[in-house]
């Protein structure tokens, strides 16, 4: 769609995108260093942004090693939370990306309420909830927006269901009990969600698609069933 | 489950926090925007039970000091009243610290009993292993008494050591663990396992490697020979890979058993965090490889699983349902270091669905029918599959899954009239590392409900029947010392 993105991963505790990215056929054109070190101060945010070699794609890292060892001194800075510190931290990063010319900046979070996680939160103006029908989640969707998302001002709150059984997937399944409780789940998550206090539109719903492999499909398969879905997708929603 | 999934300092906040936080954010935030400079601020936070503990013990004492001063003001000579006063008021202060701890618990715990029940057993057991005429042949002393003679192979201590090196960083069970293998023990130093069977050089690695941290095994003089224990296991997995098809052939391999194989993924996805002569991503990618192995021998041929059940007769003897959740546990492991390969979550999503089938579908009451009167191996292994698939669920934090588990393991083996806590003569070490197991998920799921119900990392402390009447006496007696106090202060003004 010809808009600068910036994807940054900011699970901090499970950072997972330098390994998807790297294992792909895409590459990164130039090495940055890691969030990590920009949010404890030790980069500017220049020096934290992967080009790549996609046109206005741009991505950011967490550093995995670093939280690995228990001694290190950043380690001890990123648990020093609910200072506010990451969170002046982050509005700095986007304000930088604000004077490049970012359209999107996407924060990758990690799962559950966390200190960080509030920190994507405060400073986004959307937020997207990703689900999965599943019964922990419907408990666990359910607890996070009475807790949190209802008590944010400002945001705009989406939700989309990924790995959602179709019609013609439970066909398959031999066991009713299997079939009943697919179904369960997902009108649970949607139930859910039209009971919230707080408005969440369900904007897509992705099928289940059993992956085997790593690749970014969107980019090296064109005819696959999931690039099929997430081109319809951002059709929808830009 | 922190520990395990290295979140720590990740932590959820207190719903308190969480409104303070955020309220605070938006502040800082606006402020920011103004280009005034961020707000730097503190979470409110509970009154820890502590100070409030030592904040009445401050008040108890200053009443008391005013009353001996009172009683040494009015009545000089009259030291007997003094004492009296003074020991009945020590007394108090105990109750009402321990009432305090009372008032923060807001969880029901039923299996701290269990837990309470099952400690001496444990201590038992490891006090004998440590003891300083200890032999690999030593009674087993249980509740006092020995029961038996019993074998316990290096096999089964490292495996002891291991289980115990899960528990908290620093706690008592960790650190014993820890003193087992590197101070009162030495297994480290036994030479045996340089030459003994994969399985306990795996062990004896695993357990080593769980104390790296901190330096420990690091600046241990286990040090050589965790090297030459990983180098020497490195080869033996190098010459099973298969460069050709990309997989580890287990036929080709000194790695025979499914059960080792599991073990060997735990130890190179513990070893891919710490020092070691190999490279990190080298490392990761064989123990993804090897659980890929493993997993595709489960895998039904016509492409999607169909259920556990047609698993497992294809592999009936290598594939119980413990090594399915024993392949979560390191699969959740690898997760965390390396962040989510959509391979791992894959692996572990379809391994917990399968092990949910076969407890909802086929077995759950045979699962959870245990007949402790009769210690076979199938009762062993069946529960040894609660154990782990209570900790699977723990982890994954799948509260209900866990819940109900736990609940009914905790019914099966009985509370009141159960054998289980209670030492039989057929039982074995494994049925002994069982309890330590057991310990550990009962722990493990006290963290869990404290987080789900909560929100708070007050530690449950032990209650009784005798607190809430305890710490009745206790405030009346306050109230009327301060009453005393005040009266006697006022009696002082008016003689003034």
């Amino acid at each position: 769609m010809g808009k600068k993105v910036c994807l940054v991963d900011f699970d901090l505790r499970a950072p997972s995108h330098q390994s998807l990215f790297t294992s792909s056929s895409f590459s990164i054109t130039s090495a940055a260093k890691s969030f990590t070190g920009f949010l404890v101060g030790n980069h500017e945010p220049q020096m934290v942004i992967n080009s790549t070699d996609r046109e206005n794609f741009y991505c950011v890292f967490s550093d995995i090693e670093i939280l690995q060892r228990k001694e290190s001194k950043i380690r001890t800075k990123l648990t020093q939370h609910g200072e506010g510190r990451i969170l002046a931290k982050l509005f700095e990063f986007v304000r930088y990306c604000n004077t490049q010319k970012f359209d999107f900046l996407i924060f990758d979070c990690m799962p559950g309420i966390t200190y960080r996680s509030l920190d994507a939160l405060v400073v986004s103006d959307k937020v997207m909830v990703v689900t999965r029908p599943v019964r922990s989640e419907i408990s666990g969707l359910r607890l996070v927006i009475s807790e949190c998302y209802s008590k944010l001002e400002g945001a705009k709150l989406f939700s989309i269901m990924n790995q959602v059984e179709q019609q013609e997937d439970l066909a398959h399944i031999p066991n009713s009990l299997d079939v009943n409780l697919a179904k369960e789940n997902v009108q649970g998550i949607t139930k859910c969600l039209e009971e919230s206090s707080v408005s969440i539109p369900l904007l897509y719903t992705f099928r289940r698609i059993p992956f085997v492999t790593e690749r970014i499909y969107v980019l090296d398969e064109k005819n696959h069933p999931f690039t099929i879905e997430i081109e319809d997708f951002c059709s929808k929603i830009l | 489950m922190s520990e395990i999934r290295g979140n720590k300092g990740f932590e959820s906040p207190s719903q308190e926090d969480l409104d303070d936080y955020l309220r605070q954010s938006r502040k800082s935030i606006t402020q920011m925007k103004d280009g005034k400079p961020p707000i730097i601020f503190k979470p409110k936070k509970a009154l820890p039970i502590k100070f409030l503990g030592i904040m009445l013990l401050v008040v108890v004492s200053s009443s008391l000091m005013l009353v001996g001063s009172f009683i040494d003001f009015d009545s000089p000579g009259n030291n007997n009243n003094t004492d009296k006063t003074t020991t009945e008021t020590t007394t108090m202060l105990t109750t009402t610290t321990t009432t305090t701890t009372q008032v923060e618990t807001t969880i029901p715990i039923d299996i701290e009993k269990d837990i309470t029940t099952s400690i001496p057993l444990v201590e038992a057991f490891i006090n004998t292993m440590i003891a300083p005429n200890h032999s690999l042949i030593n009674p087993i002393v249980i509740n006092g008494t020995i029961n038996r003679s019993q074998t316990i192979s290096d096999l089964e201590l490292f495996d002891l050591v291991w289980i115990l090196s899960q528990f908290d960083e620093n706690s008592e069970w960790w650190n014993l663990g820890r003193s087992l293998i590197f101070e009162k023990y030495l297994l480290w130093n036994k030479t045996s396992f340089l030459t003994e069977n994969l399985r306990t050089q795996l062990l004896a690695l695993r357990s080593m490697i769980a104390y790296s941290n901190d330096n420990i095994l690091l600046e241990s003089d286990a040090l050589e020979s965790y090297q030459n224990l990983t180098k020497q296991l490195w080869e033996n997995v190098s010459s099973a890979y298969d460069n050709v098809t990309g997989t580890f052939n287990p036929d080709n391999s000194t790695i025979l058993h499914t059960n080792d194989q599991i073990l060997f993924s735990q130890v190179l996805a513990k070893t891919a965090g710490h020092p070691t002569p190999f490279n990190f991503n080298i490392i990761t990618e064989k123990a993804i490889l090897l659980l890929n192995t493993i997993y595709t021998l489960t895998e039904p041929t016509d492409g999607l699983p169909e259920s556990f059940d047609h698993n497992l007769t294809r592999v009936s003897d290598v594939f119980y349902s413990h090594h399915q959740a024993a392949m979560i546990l390191v699969l959740d492991k690898l997760s965390s270091l390396l962040g989510s390969f959509s391979i791992i979550n894959t692996l572990a999503n379809r391994l917990n669905n399968y092990l949910t089938n076969i407890f909802l579908q086929q077995n759950w009451s045979i699962a959870f029918n245990y007949n402790q009167t009769s210690h076979n191996l199938s009762s062993k292994i069946v529960l040894t599959d609660q154990i782990l698939f209570i900790r699977v669920n723990i982890l994954q934090n799948k509260r209900n899954f866990a819940d109900y588990t736990i609940s009914t393991v905790k019914s099966s083996f009985g509370s009141e009239n159960s054998s289980y806590f209670t030492a039989n003569d057929d039982q074995e070490t494994q049925f002994l590392t069982d309890h330590v197991y057991l310990l550990l998920s009962f722990e493990e799921f006290l963290k869990l409900e404290t987080t789900a119900t909560t929100y708070t990392s007050t530690e449950p402390e032990e209650t009784s029947a005798e607190q809430p009447d305890a710490a009745g006496f206790a405030w009346e007696f306050t109230i009327i010392l301060t009453v005393l106090v005040f009266i006697s202060y006022r009696r002082r003004k008016i003689k003034q």
